[in-house]
């Protein structure tokens, strides 16, 4: 990892895609990083409050989230991921395992389990800067689109996304059997696949 | 393994919601190097991302950014430290002439 820091340069410039800013951070540049951590930050945090409802607890999730990214800084950009899919999706990780924990500690003996397949060391799913890049640019009829997914659909992955519940506790919370919870949370994630797709391989579908 | 039987599951795999059991067995079927499930865990992130981007983003306090910046360069500086020889260290190896 990088062991000088940097002046300020231009290339750190709010313009720069974010990747070419991560491989300046990964040469040491910290103000290329602390470029990263301005356009990221807001929506990391959010993220994480989202999860935690707690503003100092998620603080320290977000500054979790970004020394990680300046310790892996050099491998995200070997694997030629998007920073802002990587952010995002750790950020997610990472507040709900601070979650799961604070729920062990006030109900010990519950199930420790891990929040997701991004503790993996491989990074070989996370997008590429192109797939985020063509989701950015709809970003508005995204958003659009997501109020379409039916309630129900909507509740459960939100409370998957965001409670860290696992299908099993789900089930349990909404008193319905398994499978009918586990058909609905299929039906929402096709949902999103079909629709996204769609609008991001057509600017003239009719959603 | 058959993937076909994965059909849907993938986003949930990515947000830990399986069971234990079935977690572990796409995870491993997926280090194996299955280009199939990769591809398709690839999408599920995609909408991973579509979905938590329209959460409203929180400003954070500037002191958050300050306490970063400092743990970055002070741990730059620790690590730089016990990268490089010493100057004293190289004087005394340093041949006299």
């Amino acid at each position: 990892m990088p062991h000088s820091s940097s002046t300020a340069s231009s290339s750190a410039a709010s313009g720069t895609q974010p990747e070419a800013l991560l491989a300046q951070a990964a040469a040491g540049n910290c103000a290329a990083f602390a470029a990263v951590y301005d356009r990221f930050a807001p929506h990391v945090l959010g993220i994480i409050e989202r999860i935690l409802a707690d503003a100092d607890a998620s603080e320290q999730v977000l500054e979790e989230v970004f020394l990680r990214l300046w310790k892996e800084a050099s491998k995200v950009v070997r694997a030629q991921v998007s920073v802002g899919a990587w952010l995002l999706l750790t950020a997610r990780t990472l507040a709900v395992d601070r979650l799961r924990q604070r729920s062990s500690t006030l109900s010990p003996g519950a199930e420790s389990r891990q929040a997701g397949g991004f503790h993996n060391e491989s990074l070989t799913w996370i997008p590429d800067a192109q797939a985020i890049g063509r989701l950015e640019e709809r970003r508005a009829l995204l958003r659009k689109v997501l109020g379409q997914l039916p309630r129900p659909q909507l509740k459960s992955l939100e409370l998957v996304v965001f409670a860290g519940r696992a299908e099993r506790e789900l089930a349990a919370e909404l008193g319905e059997p398994l499978a009918r919870v586990k058909t609905e949370l299929r039906a929402a994630t096709r949902f999103l696949t079909h629709r996204r797709r769609a609008v991001v391989g057509s600017w003239t579908v009719d959603i | 393994m058959d993937c076909r039987h994965l059909e849907d599951g993938y986003e949930i795999y990515l947000l830990g919601a399986l069971d234990r059991s079935e977690q572990e067995e796409l995870h491993q079927h997926v280090l194996q190097g299955c280009v199939a499930c990769t591809a398709e865990l690839r999408e599920a992130a995609e909408n991973l991302y579509w979905f938590l981007q329209t959460v409203s983003p929180v400003r954070p306090s500037a002191a958050m950014k300050s306490r970063l910046l400092h743990r970055l360069t002070s741990s730059s500086s620790h690590a730089a430290a016990r990268k490089k020889p010493r100057v004293s260290a190289f004087v005394r190896r340093a041949p006299i002439r």
